[in-house]
């Protein structure tokens, strides 16, 4: 099924069209939802939560961009209002919290690749994991994180720094990544 | 990968790493979306699991009642057949009692069909005779069997089965020593099922033949048995056909008769105590109320929407506008509502009530009453063409001055069928708040009103267009205070008279309302 008719059948309400957009796009949206969600169970309910206003609000897609990357916004905001709403993840979006936190070795998968990173990635605090998404995956500025997060735009940009910091000694220590010959004293930056 | 550790190169590779990087949703995550889209498509499937469930509990009814069906007797020469039903089996144990006397097993199975129709519908006896099959003798010196009753090698038409279908999954097998009849049974007490008591059944030639152990229900049912056997009215003819009795037998089965009441008197006892009559439904949850509500009767005067259009023409004053109702010095009276209803609470903050109620509602009319009766119009509309026409009437009722000041009551009586709902809006042990609605089909018993006349300028007495049958609606409020059986409510009620007080062709409409303190009083039945 094309894409134009899965959007016809969905502003239609079909259910078949439906379904076809969700087999299409749902994998890698349930990815983007893995990174920001703490277990399985919430990335998925975060990806019920997106589509069902994906397709709720599928008259308002334009044709202006990628039919994927309108939707990807669409769950990356809901990512981000559960994020907001739940206590569990707002209590720890705080730097203070952040900066103590440590990652043991063992818990560093050893799979490979984008598997590997993304999992390198959910290591990090959640406030460290969702400023890092949104600004180095999904391509937001610290001005938009700081308005969707409620936090200051300084505070984005420091935590976004540190974050980087944190998930670069975990992939380091990893050995996904070696160490630049030109970046001494990288490694001592990183928050304890 | 060197070259990626480099802020920009770590960026670019994380977004290309998390951009590779899927995950295979769970279909459970479709479902839950398919059903919040299309919400009314989860009916076909909650429709077809209470179909399924339906025609499971037919099914298992259908079963149950072949299975009541099927506990029938042979009782011919050859294959004794016994109605199924307890009554029959009743009718017939009268009329064989002395003849079965020789037949012990019978006879113990005719007892025991009586203590089980007296006690349950739902036990089913199945007898097995055995007479001429090989085994019998072995049966014959078999002792109680605690299992269920399984003969794979019986043949012949001799046999008269009954089964005991009680709750309890024990079946015991007796083998009649005088012809290896065998009677499978399975009556176990609610609370003595488990409990297993040794019994020994008398026969006519073999003393010590011990029947193993049964539950205390059978061993009443087979000792009432062989001591009917052991009457010396009977015996004689047991004991011609079978030979002398052990009179230590009997002494044993004498002792054991007494304990054997006294168990059926426990058993029965104890029967009592846990089948007691089902609960009446209603009872708690039905309540009756009585109630009156003081109230101030107003009006709504308008023109009778119906016929409007032509009225100013025939006017004076044109049609009876805020203006003109404003000139009309109506006061509020005082009106009474007096009812009963029969409440029933269907859900734990739902009660639904229905009944009667008495009405009185009346206002109050300043007029001025002129020396001598005036011929003046009223305003009726043809119900067939639409068109209104005009009526002389004669009064001596102005609206505007006469000779002196009077004070006409517009009021009419009504009876009033109750039918609302209740909603618990908060509630504790003793106070709760309710709100309500009623809707309430009245006849107009009676009353006295005055129709304005089509220039606005009297008013004319006739009761010919008093309505006869009217809908009125009534919310309230109330807060209910429970005082030990009685609970006492009071709250506000506001009631409106849906249609107009007048008939139809009068083109002007009166609709009632009335405002009042409801006092009520609940008892549960």
């Amino acid at each position: 099924m094309t894409e134009e008719l899965m959007l016809a059948g969905c502003l239609r309400n079909n259910a078949a069209s439906q379904e076809a957009l969700y087999n299409r796009f749902s994998p890698r949206m349930l990815g983007v939802c893995y990174r920001f969600a703490k277990n399985r169970e919430d990335a998925e309910d975060m990806l019920q939560e997106g589509f069902i206003k994906v397709f709720t609000q599928i008259h308002q897609y334009r044709n202006e961009g990628a039919l994927e990357g309108w939707i990807r916004r669409i769950i990356v905001h809901t990512c981000i209002n559960i994020i907001k709403k739940n206590k569990k993840f707002s209590d720890s979006v705080d730097i203070a919290y952040a900066n103590g936190i440590h990652v043991k070795e063992e818990l560093i998968p050893s799979i490979l690749q984008a598997k590997q990173v993304v999992e390198c990635i959910r290591l990090l605090p959640v406030g460290y994991r969702t400023v890092l998404n949104l600004y180095a995956i999904e391509g937001f500025s610290h001005k938009e994180i700081a308005d969707l997060l409620d936090i200051e735009e300084s505070t984005s940009r420091s935590q976004y720094t540190r974050s980087k910091a944190m998930l670069k000694d975990i992939l380091l220590r990893k050995k996904i990544l070696t160490e630049p010959r030109n970046a001494v004293g990288y490694i001592a930056a990183v928050p304890r | 990968m060197e070259q990626k550790f480099y802020t920009d190169e770590f960026e670019k590779m994380l977004k290309d790493k998390s951009d590779d990087f899927k995950m295979i949703p769970s279909r459970r995550v479709w479902h839950s979306i398919y059903n919040d889209l299309h919400p009314s498509r989860r009916w076909p499937s909650v429709a077809m699991s209470l179909l399924l469930i339906g025609i499971l509990l037919f099914t298992g009814y259908l079963n149950t009642g072949n299975s009541r069906n099927s506990g029938a007797l042979s009782n011919s020469p050859e294959n004794k057949v016994l109605s199924g039903s307890d009554k029959n089996v009743n009718e017939q144990e009268s009329q064989e009692k002395i003849a079965s006397a020789d037949n012990p097993v019978t006879d113990v199975n005719r007892e025991a069909d009586a203590i089980h129709s007296a006690n349950t519908a739902q036990n089913i006896f199945s007898h097995h005779t055995n007479t001429d099959h090989p085994a019998s003798s072995v049966n014959r010196n078999n002792s109680f069997n605690s299992s269920a009753y399984t003969n794979p090698g019986v043949r012949g038409n001799h046999n008269i089965r009954r089964v005991l279908n009680n709750a309890a999954p024990g079946n015991n097998v007796i083998t009649n020593p005088e012809n290896g009849q065998q009677i499978s049974s399975g009556i176990a007490d609610n609370n003595e099922r488990n409990s297993e008591k040794p019994v020994t059944v008398i026969n006519n030639e073999q003393s010590d033949r011990s029947f193993g152990t049964i539950t205390p229900e059978i061993s009443s049912v087979i000792i009432l048995g062989q001591i009917k056997t052991t009457d010396p009215s009977v015996a004689g003819k047991e004991n011609n056909a079978e030979g002398p009795t052990d009179k230590n037998l009997s002494t044993a089965v004498l002792n054991k008769k007494n304990s054997a009441n006294t168990e059926l008197k426990a058993w029965m006892e104890d029967y009592a105590l846990h089948n007691k009559p089902a609960r009446n439904r209603w009872k708690g949850l039905t309540s009756w109320e009585l109630y009156a509500t003081p109230s101030l009767t107003y009006r709504r005067l308008s023109n009778n929407s119906k016929y409007d259009v032509a009225v100013p023409a025939l006017n004076n004053q044109g049609p009876l506008n805020a203006s003109a109702d404003s000139k009309l010095a109506h006061k509020m009276s005082l009106g009474l509502e007096l009812g009963g209803n029969i409440v029933y609470s269907f859900a734990k903050n739902f009660r639904f009530k229905t009944g009667v109620q008495l009405n009185y509602t009346d206002y109050n009319i300043d007029a001025w009453e002129t020396n001598h009766p005036v011929l003046t119009t009223i305003t009726l509309n043809d119900e067939n063409s639409g068109y209104p026409y005009l009526v002389s009437k004669s009064t001596s009722l102005s609206t505007i001055t006469g000779l002196s000041e009077v004070t006409l009551h517009s009021k009419t009586y009504q009876v009033s069928a109750i039918a609302g709902l209740d909603v618990k809006l908060y509630g504790s042990e003793k106070i709760n708040w309710y709100a309500g609605a009623t809707v309430q089909p009245s006849y107009i018993a009676g009353g006295k009103v005055y129709l304005l006349s089509s220039d606005h300028r009297n008013y004319v007495a006739d009761n010919s267009m008093l309505r006869k049958f009217n809908l009125a609606t009534a919310f309230e409020t109330f807060i209910s205070y429970k005082s030990g059986s009685y609970t006492w409510q009071v709250g506000p009620q506001f009631r409106y008279q849906l249609m107009s007080t007048y008939d139809k062709k009068y083109n002007q409409q009166e609709n009632l309302f009335n405002t009042g303190l409801k006092f009520g009083i609940v008892k549960l039945f």
